[in-house]
């Protein structure tokens, strides 16, 4: 894969997001053992310290100082910075120090981007879930995918609970497909639930949107309100973000598709996940993300009942979901499948057209006659 | 109910099962499944056991008479209309499926299609698909909301309404196709307005308008009067939808009605309004101050004095008030409760009165206050109120981009406001 950046952070602005980015996981993973021993107030202090200093790192940051070496001294201005009250203290917060001395470390030594790094692992996960549900993702289709990453000094206004924007351009020109993806941070407020949920908010804009199909160019862009773009496939990506462990192995400490502590990621992601289709006065797109979400549901809800696919309702309810994003099928057409899988799914009254639907389905595996029986069954 | 619910939906999915086969689906346990399978036998039958040469029972099949698979859903409606519902599993939606909102998702998911994204596309295919995705997420919210509340019950009467106005435009839009031999859709700009053989149609879309108009409750969603005006403006039907049943000629156009309710103390403030109004050629009536005691007929008199006009949706009413003066607040409330579309009302005051601009909003009218008005505030308020939204963004933001063809006022040559003011 091509290098697929498009627009790198400012060099302030990267030495504070990957300064609060790496350092939260390190806090994560330790806060439960300092606040059993007492020491809770230690670790808020020195989370305090981490946003200060980052914060100043933006305002007035030194330009001839490398990111490298800014992390290797974020981490050794909070060691000399926290003051303990007796040994004891010193020695429950030593493993949390000496960790972040090892991950700062191990950050500078990468060589490489740590955002741009984590996403051209979003778009590989993301490709070979395609690619292994039957789908050969084209390798001009990976590499005509970049990546632009921002930042803004004050809240990204928008409903989700976090302090990052992310969305996707589909640039497709003559035969060769082209897909960006912005990414727009705002590094003084940056918090946990950001730097968690982050993994899962470029699995979404890769899955869902960079290996959009059909895979010939040029490629219809979805709108905000698809409610299969941006609801159904919200469901499959989270699912997704869901097995990263399984599907991951080992990886390295600073990978930032990497949780350290996994429920922390998932219970950002689930915090994201669920907002999207929360009610929003301002943006009524809110309604179709949420009748995508809840058909998505019903359906992967229905597998599960079924004789069929009740062992492992999971690979349909995925090969059914990036089949359709791959397919040829318009943006429009996916939507009235959503549409008549919620209408029959929603009440049991209803599921009767089209259970024997998604039964043949399972039987023959095909997508495309599955869609198109369904939105027949509709007006 | 619940398990019986369950079980029964489970034998109308799976047609062909077993007792496992309904636990599983269901989540029932077997031995209740048995229960109901048996108190309900009428619904299967029991399929002949073939021996299989191994060892051990073989578990009993049941298949669904085909016969009785009407009445199981009639049944299984029935107990949904009592409130029993599928199991939520794994959902992100909350027990009652409205994901936080007053109105359920696919309500709202129809209104926004209708209103807000069929005026943006311009193929007939791309609008009879829209069509489509909003007549189903219309059925499935009137099967699944039982006895709305009223604001739902208003949201549902929007979105019918705007359903069957999308089909007379559709209906045209293809006539107009087939008569110009074109095979992408004409935009509404090349279609000819109405048509005889609509007419009846059109005069009911037009009753229907006004009455949801005119009976339409205090919303707590703000956006859904002014994109519903802003919707209908792009409509080929606009002339005459706008029209109100039985004052034709004289509802159809936009009007300001001027009521001093201040007397003297207020009198340069109407004069200033009518100064603005002659210069701007925005046509205007002045009533009395007690004008909300006569009922808006379109009678000879009405017309005369101008009442006629108060009931029209195109008609701002414009009251003068003194601060702290008892009389004005209590015209403004009899005004509002007599007219019923309250945000019509532009209340204009001398000072500034803290009831009275609590009055005003609780009304969702629109107080001025006169220290520091300018004209274009003025013309900005009023624009608002003649429910041309377009002009002044009353109830919080709008995404709704231009419509397609030009809004109420602007056709019929009438600005107001800011940089867009276009002086005749």
């Amino acid at each position: 894969m091509n290098d697929p950046v498009g627009w790198r952070l400012p060099l302030q602005a990267q030495k504070a997001v990957l300064g609060r980015l790496l350092v939260y996981k390190a806090l994560d993973l330790h806060r439960a053992q300092i606040e059993a021993a007492d020491y809770g107030l230690l670790w808020q202090e020195l989370r305090g310290k981490l946003c200060l200093s980052t914060a100043r790192q933006l305002q007035f940051g030194r330009d001839d100082q490398s990111l490298d070496a800014y992390l290797q001294e974020l981490a050794s201005e909070l060691r000399e910075q926290l003051c303990f009250p007796d040994e004891t203290a010193e020695a429950v917060c030593a493993p949390l120090l000496d960790f972040i001395d090892e991950l700062m470390k191990a950050a500078a030594q990468t060589g490489y981007d740590l955002l741009v790094g984590a996403f051209k692992r979003a778009i590989e996960l993301a490709s070979t879930e395609y690619i292994r549900h039957g789908l050969p993702v084209p390798p001009e289709l990976i590499n005509g995918a970049s990546v632009e990453f921002d930042f803004q000094e004050n809240w990204p206004h928008q409903a989700l609970p976090i302090q990052m924007q992310a969305y996707t351009l589909l640039d497709d020109e003559g035969t060769s497909p082209s897909a960006s993806v912005h990414v727009t941070l705002a590094p003084r407020l940056l918090d946990e639930q950001t730097a968690f949920a982050f993994p899962y908010v470029l699995l979404h804009e890769c899955l869902c949107h960079v290996l959009q199909g059909p895979w010939v160019w040029p490629r219809m862009q979805a709108d905000a309100n698809s409610r299969f773009a941006e609801g159904w496939m919200d469901v499959v990506a989270y699912r997704l973000h869901a097995k990263l462990d399984a599907i991951q192995g080992d990886t390295a400490l600073t990978d930032l598709m990497c949780p350290l502590r996994r429920a922390a990621q998932m219970q950002a992601a689930s915090a994201v996940h669920l907002a999207r289709s929360t009610y929003q006065d301002a943006d009524r797109a809110w309604s179709h993300r949420a009748i995508g979400t809840n058909a998505a549901n019903l359906l992967f809800d229905l597998l599960g009942r079924l004789p069929e696919s009740g062992g492992d309702p999971d690979t349909p309810f995925m090969h059914l979901g990036v089949s359709l994003n791959a397919s040829s099928i318009d943006n429009t057409e996916r939507d009235l499948f959503v549409s008549s899988v919620y209408r029959h799914l929603y009440l049991w009254s209803r599921s009767g057209p089209l259970v024997p639907l998604v039964r043949k389905y399972l039987d023959d595996n095909d997508v495309i006659r599955l869609v198109l029986d369904t939105t027949q069954l509709v007006v | 109910m619940l398990e019986r619910y369950r079980t029964l939906g489970a034998m109308l999915a799976l047609r062909e099962f077993t007792v496992a086969d309904l636990a599983r689906y269901s989540g029932v346990k077997q031995a209740t499944v048995r229960t109901i399978l048996a108190r309900d036998s009428q619904y299967v039958v029991r399929r002949p056991v073939v021996s299989t040469g191994k060892s051990g029972g073989q578990p009993l099949t049941y298949s669904l008479r085909l016969e009785a698979v009407q009445n199981l859903v009639e049944l299984l409606r029935t107990l949904e209309a009592v409130g029993a519902r599928p199991p939520v599993a794994g959902s992100s939606e909350s027990d009652d499926g409205w994901n936080g909102s007053a109105v359920p998702a696919s309500l709202v998911a129809a209104e926004d299609a209708l209103l807000r994204q069929l005026p943006l596309v311009c193929t007939l295919a791309e609008r009879n698909q829209i069509l489509r995705v909003a007549a189903t997420d219309f059925e499935t919210a009137r099967l699944t909301v039982q006895n709305p509340e009223r604001e739902v019950a208003a949201h549902f009467e929007v979105v019918d309404f705007m359903l069957r106005l999308s089909r007379a435009e559709q209906d045209i839009l293809s006539s107009a196709m087939i008569a110009e031999e074109k095979a992408e859709a004409l935009s509404f700009f090349e279609v000819p307005f109405g048509s005889p053989e609509n007419e009846e149609k059109l005069s009911e879309l037009r009753r229907d308008l006004h009455r949801v108009l005119t009976e339409m409750p205090e919303l707590q969603d703000r956006r859904l009067l002014p994109d519903l005006f802003d919707r209908v403006g792009t409509s080929p039907f606009a002339q005459v939808l706008r029209q109100v049943p039985g004052a034709s000629e004289i509802n159809s156009a936009p009007h300001v009605l001027l009521c001093d309710a201040g007397g003297p103390g207020t009198a340069y403030i109407s004069d200033f309004v009518t100064d603005v109004l002659r210069r701007q050629e925005v046509p205007f009536s002045i009533v009395s101050p007690t004008f909300w005691e006569k009922a808006p007929e379109s009678d000879w008199d009405s017309r005369q004095s101008g009442i006629a006009y108060a009931s029209s949706p195109f008609t701002a009413i414009l009251m003068t008030v003194r601060a702290g003066d008892a009389f004005g607040l209590d015209a403004v409330s009899h005004a509002c409760g007599m007219y019923g579309q309250l945000r019509k009302f532009v209340v204009l005051c001398n000072h500034f009165d803290s009831d009275l601009y609590n009055r005003v909003n609780s009304l969702q009218g629109r107080y001025l206050s006169f220290q520091g008005l300018e004209e274009n505030g003025l013309l900005g308020a009023l624009g608002a109120a003649m429910t041309d939204a377009s002009f002044a963004p009353l109830n919080g933001p709008r995404s709704v981009p231009p419509p397609m063809s030009p809004s109420p006022l602007m056709q019929l040559g009438v600005t107001f406001g800011d940089s867009r003011s276009s002086k005749k």
